[in-house]
Formats: C-alpha cells, sequence, structure tokens
C-alpha cells in the first residue's frame, strides 16, 4: 500500500518535471524558433496525445493537463487556472469517449 | 462512473472558483512573479545557450553570405567612424551652447540592464528579469546599442512583460530624421520591417532617413532611434504617404535588453 503511493507520487512528480523541463525548453531554448501560439499548440497536443495514449482507468493525463496548462497560463495573458481548465476538461472528454466508444 | 464523474465535477468546480479568484484578484500576478522568480536563472541560462546555439548554426549555413556581410559592414564602419568624430564635434558645441542659454539638461533617466527570459505565447512579447522594482508600464526597452525593441506592457515586479515594435498591437507616434521632420505613426506587422503611416503627401521622405521616438507620453523619451527607412509608398488617391521602416534587430539573439525608466 505504501509503496503504491510512493510510487504515484514519484509518478506524479516525473510528470510535472517533465511539463516544466518541455515548458522551459520550448519557451527559451527554441525561443526564437516558436511560432505564432505554437507553444500551447505543442502542450495541448501533447497532453492530447497522453490522455489518447493512457488506458482510460489511469488518471496520469489529469496531472499531465494540470502541469501543462499552469505553464501555459504562466507565459500567457490569461489568469492561472483557464488553460488547467481547458486541458483538465479535454482530458475528461477524451477519457469518457475512449472508455464508451472505443474497444481495444 | 456517477461518483468518479461527481469527483471530476468537484474538481472543475474548484478550478473555476480559483479561475474567478485569480481573474479579479492580483493572485495570477503574484503566482507568475514567483514562478519566474524560481525559473529565472535557469531560463536565462537555457535562452543564452539555445540563442548561442542557433547562432553558431545559422553561421555555418551562411559563411559567404557572412563575409560579404563582413566587407560590408567593414565599409560602414569607417564611414560611421567618420560621422561619429563629426558628431562628437556638435555634441561638444551643443553643450556650450546649452549652457551659454542656460538650458538644464536633462539627466535623470536611469538605464536597467535585463536579462530576457523567454518568448509569451503570441510570439510578439517577451519576459525580460530585473533586479530593482521600480519599472513602469510603458519604458521603453532597448537593445545595448540603444535601438527601440519595445515597450513594457506588465509589471510582475522583478520581472516583466516587454511587447515587442514587431506586434500589430504597437503604435505610436514618431518623427523622420530628415530637412522636413514629418511626424507619423510607427507600427508593427508581425513581420521583419515596421510600417511607418500617416505621413503628410507635402513631407518629403526618402530611404535611408532615419526614424527616432518623440516625447508624446511621460515615459517616452526623445530621439531615441528605431531604423531606417527601406521603402516608401505614395498613393495619389490616399492623402498620406506610407513607409516601411527596417530594424537590423534579429529577436533572436537578443540575451540582454536595457530598460529606460525615469
Amino acid at each position: 500500500m505504501m509503496n503504491k503511493k510512493k510510487l504515484k507520487i514519484i509518478k506524479v512528480t516525473l510528470i510535472a518535471l517533465f511539463a516544466t523541463a518541455l515548458s522551459l525548453f520550448l519557451t527559451s531554448f527554441l525561443f526564437s524558433y516558436l511560432f505564432l501560439y505554437s507553444f500551447c499548440f505543442v502542450l495541448f497536443l501533447i497532453s492530447i496525445l497522453f490522455s489518447l495514449i493512457e488506458d482510460p482507468q489511469k488518471k496520469d493525463s489529469y496531472f499531465l493537463s494540470l502541469f501543462l496548462g499552469f505553464w501555459i497560463d504562466v507565459f500567457s495573458l490569461y489568469p492561472i487556472g483557464f488553460h488547467i481548465l481547458i486541458l483538465v476538461i479535454i482530458t475528461f472528454l477524451i477519457k469518457v469517449v475512449v472508455k464508451r466508444y472505443v474497444q481495444i | 462512473m456517477i461518483k468518479k464523474n461527481n469527483r471530476f465535477l468537484f474538481i472543475a468546480f474548484l478550478l473555476i472558483i480559483f479561475l474567478l479568484v485569480s481573474f479579479f484578484t492580483s493572485t495570477s500576478s503574484v503566482i507568475k512573479n514567483i514562478t519566474f522568480k524560481i525559473t529565472g536563472s535557469l531560463q536565462e541560462k537555457i535562452t543564452k545557450n539555445g540563442s548561442n546555439f542557433f547562432e553558431t548554426f545559422s553561421a555555418f549555413k551562411n559563411t559567404n553570405t557572412l563575409k560579404n556581410k563582413v566587407k560590408d559592414l567593414r565599409i560602414e564602419n569607417k564611414k560611421l567612424l567618420v560621422e561619429l568624430s563629426k558628431m562628437e564635434e556638435i555634441r561638444q558645441e551643443n553643450q556650450i551652447i546649452r549652457k551659454v542659454v542656460d538650458i538644464e539638461i536633462k539627466e535623470d533617466e536611469k538605464r536597467i540592464i535585463s536579462a530576457v527570459l523567454g518568448k509569451d505565447l503570441s510570439g510578439f512579447q517577451i519576459i525580460i528579469s530585473h533586479s530593482k522594482n521600480n519599472l513602469k508600464v510603458g519604458d521603453p526597452v532597448l537593445t545595448p546599442e540603444g535601438v527601440l525593441v519595445g515597450r513594457i506592457i506588465e509589471n510582475y515586479g522583478t520581472s516583466s512583460k516587454v511587447l515587442l515594435l514587431a506586434s500589430k498591437k504597437s503604435f505610436f507616434e514618431v518623427k523622420v530624421q530628415n530637412e522636413d521632420a514629418p511626424i507619423g505613426i510607427i507600427s508593427g506587422t508581425e513581420d521583419d520591417l515596421l510600417m511607418l503611416d500617416l505621413i503628410p503627401q507635402d513631407k518629403k521622405i526618402e530611404v535611408g532617413d532615419r526614424v527616432v521616438t518623440l516625447p508624446v507620453e511621460e515615459t517616452i523619451i526623445r530621439g531615441i532611434f528605431i531604423g531606417e527607412i527601406v521603402e516608401v509608398i505614395r498613393d495619389d488617391v490616399d492623402n498620406f504617404t506610407k513607409a516601411y521602416v527596417k530594424q537590423d534587430i534579429n529577436p533572436r539573439y537578443l540575451d540582454y535588453l536595457v530598460v529606460i525608466t525615469e
């Protein structure tokens, strides 16, 4: 039980690190080569792809959406929470659709 | 399933509440400032490495062009040195005249060096970090060489957001440095060139004329160099002349900027 909890904490930390590293890489290293809104587009795409690939029963993609949404908010003029909400809702809808209508 | 949906709705509700709170209070700015403070130094390093990497890469790609450019620049440099010496003479003369007519030379402007942290979503806003907290919205942001690149639109404390001149949202009055000294409005085109508009038809402008700022607002200082006119568009139907202004600044390679504040 303890191990499962520990594993989950490690997983969430890794997801947070991944989202942070990706966002900083896109906004800093590729700073000059980013097209208009491409940063937002790339992070949205990653979140959607992860939600589609992941097992519908698992919840890791929610955490990824949360962290990616946070970074989009930080680098945009919108208040913190705006893109988090959009991404979490998109993830939820994808999960529901995949669970109900897609059979693997 | 219903339980899970309820849990999701509860989380979504909490997020909406948080969104509303951050929308109506300054929570967002505080969070953004803390985030930039934590990641600032790291971002600064990554941005610098990134621009160095791409600069080296592009140098390899355009060796021949660079050789020609170096030749041209050497010639231009010599011409500029001659012009500089003339200017220095004029400056000294000007100082003497100012003393004679007893005009105070305004020297209360401060120049603050800021590091470029990253780019905003729109692509025409950049985030800079600075040690001092006394910058104002509207303060002009220059390259270290003194070319205007944009103005501060949001200040988070020790970091600020800068709207670049290339953005379509950026427009203000400027002056062309020639005999007629016409005044027009410069705006971004979201491309390499800036658009200079609303210049009266009877005023003369030519390719190569320099464009500088006018002190129309409190925060703008007179005579900051913006760019050179590269194309003049005259239309008989229109009452105004348009022109394209080139800045010769590549935002890719901006690591540090200078903010002028009073």
